[in-house]
């Protein structure tokens, strides 16, 4: 091999290395964009709405076997308006993920949606925005659990509702179409990533904010309300 | 096929085909400090130093793409977002079985042509960078993984803080305690270059003579680096 032809080869070994390298890196890091999963699934959400799966789930206030769907519930059709007759336009819906024995996490979300339930009382939004609590644990938490846990953290029925899946397949659709991942924590709980969820009046997961900034996840929501017709 | 490639393919099949791999992979710390540096060992195991094959195509000068290549990889496999996905993903999982195991076949093929210079590279950003995440992830007031609980996210961290500063230590060490033939290509060739038939073939375990008749061989032994024997004359590569 000539001289030129050796730099020549060395040149392309060197850049073939450097693009590999460079796709790998993006591949892990959506583009050098997040190092975690829940910032890219904030990120993908912002770049790409997605739409709530119809899954079946009993509420706080529902008996025996009777269920709404969720995806009505977020886009408020007849099973919503039914015990809200007042309104009539879609509200925007932030959804949160908890389970109602959660002594760590939960209970912080669960001060954030009160405290998101006394902004919207004193700013009279409670004709654009609404309240969601999902429990995903489908085999503890029935209606009267779901019902406890609303008194508890003294939840305004007009605005802020609580629901769990039927059974765990419609579990694991709503988990994964809203990126949550629940894991043992070894001590006989549940860690899963907290966050507060958008979504728009016509049933689009739209936004994944901190569930430290409930004043963001409440503005996403009036955005969202104001952009829907 | 000698014991020292069996053992790497053994471990590989483990770690990547094996309900072996699910339990590691169970924790975040057997995940960044087990699976993950065995894999990459074990193709390094599989592999020799150099072959001519791959030195023939010129691809690889000096070993930097290789290094460059297997450095971002290991990088890779650092960012939280790929555990993750690697964690709960079939199809990720043997995307990172087989990235890293390449990964390890390149850094063998390229780490003694890197010489000094490239493996202080080497060496010195990946422990770096390795003692930061764990530092990081030792300090980071949420969990960074959704796959692993915020305790194991703290023995992970202090694990990759003293891994890496055993790595960086133990190369240092090594680097130091060691004749400069074996890190530096100029010294062994001059060293060669200097002494009598008796010493070449000492050096190299008798495989001097084939190679000598050859116009470009490989004769890396087990003592020396690698080194071109050209019509007698040894050079350093």
């Amino acid at each position: 091999m000539s001289r030129s032809a050796q730099v020549a080869r060395g040149a392309i070994g060197l850049t073939a290395a450097v693009l590999c390298s460079v796709i790998l890196l993006s591949w892990a890091t959506d583009g050098m964009a997040v190092l975690t999963t829940d910032a890219a699934r904030a990120r993908r959400v912002l770049r790409a709405p997605v739409a709530v799966p119809s899954v079946s789930v009993r509420s706080s206030s529902s008996s025996g076997t009777e269920h709404e769907v969720l995806r009505d519930l977020t886009r408020e059709s007849t099973a919503w308006t039914s015990s809200n007759p007042g309104s009539v336009r879609p509200r925007a819906v932030i959804v949160d993920f908890v389970y109602t024995r959660c002594i760590t996490v939960c209970g912080a979300l669960g001060g954030v949606f009160q405290m998101l339930q006394r902004n919207i009382e004193e700013r009279g939004l409670q004709d654009k925005v609404r309240l969601l609590t999902v429990s995903f644990d489908v085999a503890h938490d029935d209606p009267r659990s779901l019902a406890l846990y609303a008194r508890v953290h003294r939840a305004n029925s007009e605005i802020w509702s609580l629901v769990t899946p039927v059974d765990t397949s419609a579990l694991a659709q709503l988990l994964r179409t809203f990126g949550v991942q629940v894991i043992p924590d070894g001590a006989g709980g549940w860690v899963h990533n907290a966050a507060l969820h958008v979504v728009d009046p016509h049933g689009r997961l739209v936004r994944i904010v901190d569930m430290a900034d409930g004043e963001a996840a409440l503005r996403a929501a009036l955005e969202a309300w104001d952009a829907a017709p | 096929m000698n014991i020292r490639r069996c053992t790497g393919f053994a471990v590989a099949l483990l770690l990547s085909l094996t309900p072996a791999r699910d339990l590691i992979v169970a924790t975040m710390t057997g995940h960044m400090l087990v699976q993950i540096p065995l894999l990459l060992l074990s193709g390094f195991l599989i592999s020799e130093p150099a072959p001519v094959y791959v030195r023939s195509t010129g691809l690889n000068p000096g070993g930097a793409p290789g290094l460059l290549l297997t450095a971002a990889i290991i990088t890779m496999w650092m960012v939280p977002r790929a555990l993750d996905l690697a964690a709960t993903s079939d199809t990720i999982a043997h995307f990172e079985s087989g990235t890293l195991l390449a990964g390890g076949v390149m850094l063998r093929h390229s780490w003694r042509r890197a010489g000094a210079i490239g493996q202080a590279f080497f060496v010195g950003n990946l422990t770096w960078m390795a003692a930061v995440a764990g530092l990081l992830l030792r300090d980071a007031p949420v969990r960074v993984c959704t796959t692993y609980l915020v305790r194991d996210q703290l023995y992970a961290g202090t694990g990759l803080l003293l891994l890496a500063t055993a790595i960086g230590v133990r190369w240092v060490t090594t680097w130091l305690a060691l004749p400069s033939a074996r890190t530096n290509p100029a010294v062994s060739s001059r060293m060669v270059n200097s002494s009598n038939g008796k010493r070449l073939r000492r050096i190299v375990h008798g495989r001097t003579q084939p190679l000598i008749a050859s116009a470009s061989a490989d004769v890396s032994g087990e003592r020396l680096i690698n080194l071109r024997v050209t019509r007698g004359r040894v050079l350093g590569e």
